[in-house]
């Protein structure tokens, strides 16, 4: 038997999925060991070795891919704990991470927050001046060399950085991804000076325009490349010994997965998230939804990803706390609202507010009765009677239904309104700014949200989606089967991809020459990648693509370009129309400006290996009637309808094929559906919960 | 009687943040196609809603000192040219005449009139910074004009679409009066494009929530916003807070000018009164009535309007004295162009920032006031040929991260900070490398740039370049607080030091390089040294070198209560020097161990404070 293992670290759980060939899937879940990780990953692979009858040695024997989410870089710069890192820069350049552009002020902040001048503070850089050295040597724009590198001065810095107690240098030279000679030369002193240093360079790293954001990059790699390097070989040798016959891979911020010794380590930050799209990807592909809106709704924030034509898109602005870098990283918007956030009044003004402050999980929502005060938007949905009034988590949690409606009543004075209304008014404003920016995000890639099928993960999304759905104008809104594990599912079905990106800035025409040379580069060095990987050609797919813009402007736009072994002139000829039109799409006919003429900026391929084709099990649909899994009823307020009497059924009970009328709740061990009135859910062959409305 | 809709509290919130997410889709819109580094890398930019009559209800930060140009705009076109062209649907407006509705003349706005069921409901405005406008000067700011119709373009609400199509005739026309048409007319589908974004979004909203409840929220969002103010405004303590700042004359004849400020706060009423400010000047540092209340809004709306929806309910509540005559309201033939960031117009935004901080210094939110930063600055505006033999113009856009101003609690913020806008940021050296003719020697925090105080001011930065391309280049340089200085400290807190730039002429630096040698300081810098003075035009041969230094920001508190351990820090950061540690601080460092010596700096500091008892005279 063949097993796929996915394991994604988050913030609180470890999930595992273990898939086998014929689709049956299996889930575990274990606390958090942020000491030793490989605690909490050796507990999720017992329970699921009992779940499945056998010892964890023969579940890893049989094991054909082992993909892993790590937290390791994200918690070392959260926390500021990664490793001492040095750095040696052009000669000039040595305050490029202080001044930050400028942006590390307000960067990442809502707003209204980016408003208020006097609260906003410049974090300090991630190196300090004195771990920072000037390296004499210059590229210019071009690529050429316009003054020699100084060898002996990098054999000096490194010398004094070195006794500094460095444990890993950042070498970043302007222009290097022209021309990567500098950059390269100074890594090779180092190695031979110092082969225990970690280290790597700007150009080897995101070979792309920008000093700010290239050398943060690279530097973050720096800073956790140490750690996450140490855990991955770690980790590796630890499942080895259990039983893995096959290299661990690792989770990207790029949503593919990779062989962890190949993975550049900045690119494992901010994988965690990743994981929900390749989630999400999956099911689209899996049920034949090609155009997805992903949603999550967590304690504090919500996050949205588009997935459109199966494919995911990337964010054209990256960031990493406050830091603004160009590692091509999935486009995940997030905003401050979630289960936590506080519903606040203004007395003088009689107004209503919801958020961005959020009571997060201390001191939490009022009903979770560990002392919180404010009612947050998990009470208003207590008061409204779509939370189960005793407990959460399958009764793990005990609720305080009463705490809720006191934490209300204090705004509803103020307001002169009932509880009721308000927490319903609370419910509906979030609602609304999570479809506001649902909004924005598809009217900016000038996409039409009705051909798009709506998903909530995370804990809160179920209660919210199907008015988010009425909201936005959605056709179809769905919750997916454990949707709290769906990272790991991810994981555990994501193909291994590679991506690489070549700065070449062109006036149109270009030549075929062009094309041929940049993009046979890339298909190169992808196909070397899957080589080393054991992929065969067969199961590779690779797409390229090229960012352009009109000659005159900053910003460009990423165009897939059809794939060829061989370009000819007429291909290269048609780049013209191909950016118009896609450029006309996104900003309306008339925005652009051709007369300027038009630019290629760089060249990207990005490709996917299959590791071993998967399915899962579809079950056979049953009767609609869902009656076996009504487990009683309770009182539930809709916006048409007021209080009525709502069926609840329970998820574990219903069966594929089972259909819910609205009003109805269906609760899961961690999350609960809401059903308004005129919506009709169905239970489909994965055991998803379709929404829908009746027409 | 038609009964007016009521918004109820939930709807209200949300049609409240549907036209903040409508404004930033402008905002954005622009931001991305944008041809302009100044717009898309320095954030040189401001989008509105306004009701149909032109009053602002809503508008997205960015260049926070043009807010109450955008409805000046739009209010001027609905009142003048309702008949005649008419304003129709599928229409789009050019403006940017000062008299009217702009800070100078190169802030380019295009306006919007979105239409429901054949009646115009609203005004949409999306204004942006214009590298060239023609007239006599590339740049737009003109150095030598003594009269506005030597400044260039002016466009006073222009109907440049029509049904939804650029007018072939002013296209032509636009394209002959400036000097890069084609980037002109790229910056001008911009914005068409970001107004085409923004009104496809309200009108979607008028449809899911019936124009009632929308033109309700319009009238509602700025009494709720006046109410906020007043209330604020109540919390604060009573009184009159006066600044004074003087700035160099672009004409020699003239010496320095004045701009006076005082704040009268009474209960929930605000006055700002310039008497006293100079007279209208002959050169072009005046500011025109509505720039000079655009500029004066700006820190009232960052410092006392943070946390309130933007609109004319908010700013509606200041009262204005702007004498007649004056260089903030001067006649309307009297050239305006260097106002802004070069003369009354910025000077303005520090003078109105020091009576609110000293407002709130009088009251419980210390916390709330800083030192003045970001208004004294070099601003090189560059132009020649472009490195593939194109005409180009561009802005050094460093006086966007100048260092800010201390706080009553903690130092200012180093080389990311000024007055005007929410989010300041410069470009990054590859791209302005990949677009303009020169190279880079350096881009540092400058040391002993941060105006000193118990908390110091935040350090601005110094660039140095070389031309780099096929020709010489042009550099008409903007600026402020070159002679007297200009950003401000506050409560005893030391200004930051004055502005310089040094052009290095026949420095030869590319035989340098060949030699393996890159200069890191000035010093390092051969050839004949020429110091630049502010509001100057010279050109740069490929073999000069050009240092500047943009500013920092004022300190707060005496220097001498200044933690010595901190000064020790700035030393080790070098954003200080062991002579100005000395100097200005009083603290005396070992050079060897690098520590305080306790013993000398509290004597130092004691001469100094003796020192100080002599000096000055009491009548």
């Amino acid at each position: 038997m063949r097993l796929r293992i996915g394991i994604d670290t988050g913030g609180t759980f470890t999930d595992m999925v273990v898939i086998d060939e014929h689709g049956k899937v299996t889930t575990s879940k274990s606390l958090c060991t942020p000491h030793d990780y490989t605690i909490c990953v050796e507990a999720c692979l017992e329970i699921a070795a009992e779940k499945l009858g056998i010892t964890v040695e023969e579940m890893l024997n049989q094991t054909v891919s082992f993909a892993y989410g790590t937290t390791i870089g994200t918690n070392a710069i959260a926390t500021r704990t990664g490793a001492k890192t040095g750095m040696l820069t052009t000669s000039g350049c040595r305050d490029v991470l202080h001044i930050a552009r400028g942006l590390t002020r307000w960067s990442g902040l809502p707003e209204s927050d980016t408003k208020h001048m006097a609260a906003t503070v410049k974090p300090e850089a991630l190196i300090p001046k004195e771990l920072t050295r000037e390296i004499t040597e210059r590229i210019d724009s071009t690529g050429q060399v316009v003054c020699g590198l100084d060898e002996e001065e990098v054999k000096q810095a490194c010398k004094e950085l070195v006794e500094q107690g460095v444990e890993s240098i950042a070498i970043c030279f302007l222009w290097s991804f022209r021309n990567p000679e500098h950059e390269e030369r100074a890594q090779e002193i180092l190695t031979n000076l110092y082969p225990n240093i970690y280290s790597s360079t700007s150009h080897q790293v995101i070979p792309l325009e920008g000093e700010y954001e290239r050398f943060i990059t690279t530097v973050l790699d720096n800073y956790v490349g140490p750690k996450t390097k140490n855990y991955t070989t770690l980790l590796s040798s630890h499942l080895k010994r259990m039983g893995l016959k096959v290299s661990l891979l690792l989770m990207q911020a790029d949503g593919g997965i990779a062989y962890a010794d190949t993975v550049q380590p900045v690119a494992s930050v901010h994988s965690g998230p990743a994981g929900g799209v390749l989630g999400a990807q999956t099911i689209g592909k899996l049920l034949n939804y090609k155009d997805i809106i992903s949603t999550d709704v967590g304690g504090t924030t919500f996050d949205v990803s588009i997935i459109t034509n199966h494919e995911v898109t990337y964010s054209r602005e990256p960031r990493i706390e406050k830091f603004n870098t160009l590692y091509p990283t999935l486009d995940i918007i997030s905003i401050g609202a979630g289960g936590g956030s506080i519903v606040w009044t203004n007395p003088d003004m009689k107004s209503l507010h919801v958020g961005p402050q959020s009571a997060g999980s201390s001191p939490g929502p009022a009903c979770y009765g560990v002392g919180g005060t404010a009612p947050t938007v998990t009470d208003a949905c207590m008061v409204l009677g779509y939370l189960n009034p005793h407990s959460l988590n399958g009764g793990r949690m005990r609720l305080y239904k009463e705490k809720a409606h006191e934490a209300f009543q204090e705004v509803a004075d103020v307001l002169g309104m009932d509880v009721v209304e308000v927490a319903y008014g609370a419910y509906e404003i979030i609602t609304a700014k999570m479809s506001d920016l649902i909004v924005g995000m598809t009217v900016r890639k000038g996409l039409n949200i009705s051909d798009y099928i709506l998903l909530a993960f995370g804990g809160g999304g179920a209660m919210h989606v199907a008015r988010m759905g009425t909201m936005l104008g959605a056709k179809k809104v769905m919750v997916p089967a454990s949707a709290s594990v769906y990272s790991a599912m991810g994981l555990a079905t994501s193909p291994i991809v590679h991506t690489y990106q070549k700065y070449d800035y062109q006036m149109l025409p270009i030549t075929a020459d062009t094309l041929n040379r940049n993009l046979g580069e890339l298909d190169r060095k992808i196909n070397a990648d899957f080589e080393r990987d054991g992929i065969p050609e067969k199961d590779r797919q690779i797409s390229f693509y090229a960012d352009m813009k009109y000659s005159l402007q900053i910003n460009a736009v990423t165009l897939e370009i059809p794939r060829k072994k061989v370009y000819t002139e007429e291909d290269a000829a048609k780049l013209a129309d191909l950016f118009d039109t896609a450029y006309a799409k996104m900003y309306g006919e008339g925005s652009g400006y051709p007369a300027a003429g038009r630019a290629v900026v760089s060249f990207m391929a990005k490709g996917k290996g299959e590791i071993y084709p998967f399915k899962l099990s579809a079950s056979v649909s049953e009767h609609v009637d869902a009656s076996q899994a009504l487990s009683g009823q309770r009182q539930a307020y809709f916006k048409d309808t007021g209080f009525v009497n709502t069926n609840i059924y329970s998820y574990e009970r219903l069966k594929s094929g089972n259909k819910v009328e609205g009003p109805a709740i269906i609760e899961a061990e961690d999350t609960t559906m809401l059903i308004p009135p005129k919506f009709v859910a169905e239970v489909d062959a994965y055991r998803n919960v379709v929404i829908e409305a009746l027409v | 009687m038609v009964e007016k809709t009521k918004l109820d509290p939930i709807t209200f919130e949300i049609l409240r943040h549907r036209l903040e997410e409508i404004v930033a889709e402008s905002y954005y819109t622009l931001a991305r196609v944008s041809g302009n580094a100044v717009i898309t890398e320095a954030g040189d930019h401001e989008e509105s809603i306004m009701n149909a009559m032109g009053d602002t209800v809503m508008v997205g930060g960015g260049i926070v000192e043009w807010t109450g140009c955008l409805e000046d705009a739009a209010r001027y076109i609905s009142q003048e040219y309702e008949d005649n062209p008419g304003i129709h649907e599928g229409d789009q407006f050019i403006m940017n005449d000062t008299g009217i509705a702009a800070v100078h003349h190169m802030d380019i706005q295009v306006l919007k009139p979105v239409f429901w069921e054949g009646k115009r409901v609203a005004w949409l405005n999306c204004a942006g910074h214009m590298m060239d406008v023609g007239g006599m000067q590339e740049s737009g700011f003109v150095f030598g004009a003594t009269e506005r119709i030597q400044e260039g373009l002016c466009m006073k609400g222009v109907k440049i679409c029509e049904k939804g199509k650029i007018r072939r005739d002013i296209e032509d026309t636009l394209k002959y009066m400036t000097r890069q048409p084609d980037l002109f007319m790229l910056e001008i589908g911009a914005r068409i494009a970001a107004n085409n974004a923004a009104a496809t979004r309200l009108l979607q909203t008028i449809e899911e929530f019936g124009i009632d409840k929308v033109l309700a929220i319009f009238e509602e969002l700025p009494e709720y916003s006046e109410k906020l103010i007043r209330a604020k405004l109540r919390t604060l303590p009573d009184g009159v807070f006066r600044a004074t700042h003087h700035f160099e004359s672009i004409r020699e004849d003239e010496g320095y000018l004045t701009v006076k400020c005082a704040l009268i706060k009474e209960g929930d009423s605000i006055t700002l009164d310039f008497t006293g400010s100079s007279p209208q000047s002959k050169g072009s540092q005046n500011v025109a009535l509505p720039g000079a209340r655009s500029n004066a809004e700006c820190p009232f709306l960052m410092m006392l309007g943070y946390d309130i929806p933007w609109n004319y309910g908010l700013w509606g509540v200041i009262n204005w004295v702007l004498p007649e005559g004056s260089i903030v309201n001067p006649s309307p033939l009297a050239p305006v162009s260097t106002n802004t960031p070069a003369g009354a117009g910025y000077v303005m935004i520090g003078t109105v920032t020091d009576c609110i901080s000293q407002m709130y210094l009088c009251s419980d939110r210390t916390e709330e006031a800083y030192a003045n930063g970001g208004n004294a600055f070099h601003n090189p505006n560059m132009y020649g040929t472009g490195k593939r033999g194109e005409f180009f113009i561009t802005m050094m856009m460093e006086l966007m991260i100048c260092g800010g101003g201390a706080l009553a609690y903690r130092d200012g913020d180093n080389t990311c900070s000024n007055l005007w806008t929410t989010k300041p940021q410069v470009t990054n050296i590859e791209r302005a490398e990949e677009h303009f003719p020169w190279l880079y020697l350096w881009r540092k925090e400058a040391m002993d740039t941060g105006g000193p105080g118990q908390y110091r001011g935040g350090t601005g930065c110094t660039n140095a370049i070389i031309s780099y391309g096929i020709g010489e280049m042009g550099v008409h340089d903007m600026g402020l607080g070159m002679e007297p200085r200009l950003a401000n400290g506050l409560a005893g807190g030391y200004p930051a030091p004055n502005v310089k730039q040094i052009v290095y002429r026949g420095a030869n630096l590319k035989g340098m390089f060949e030699n393996g040698q890159l200069p890191r300081t000035p010093d390092d810098i051969p050839g004949h040294r020429e110091v630049k003075p502010l509001l100057h035009s010279f050109t740069l041969n490929p073999e000069d070198a050009y240092v500047i230094y943009f500013g920092g920001g004022g300190g707060y508190g005496d220097p001498l209560q200044r933690d010595p351990e901190a000064v020790v820090k700035d030393i080790h950061q070098e954003y200080v020097s062991f002579e100005e540690a000395k100097r200005t601080y009083g603290v005396i460092v070992d050079p060897d161990t690098q520590q305080v010596n306790w013993e000398e700096t509290r004597n130092l500091r004691q001469e100094m404070i003796q020192e100080r008892l002599t000096l000055g005279k009491r009548e």
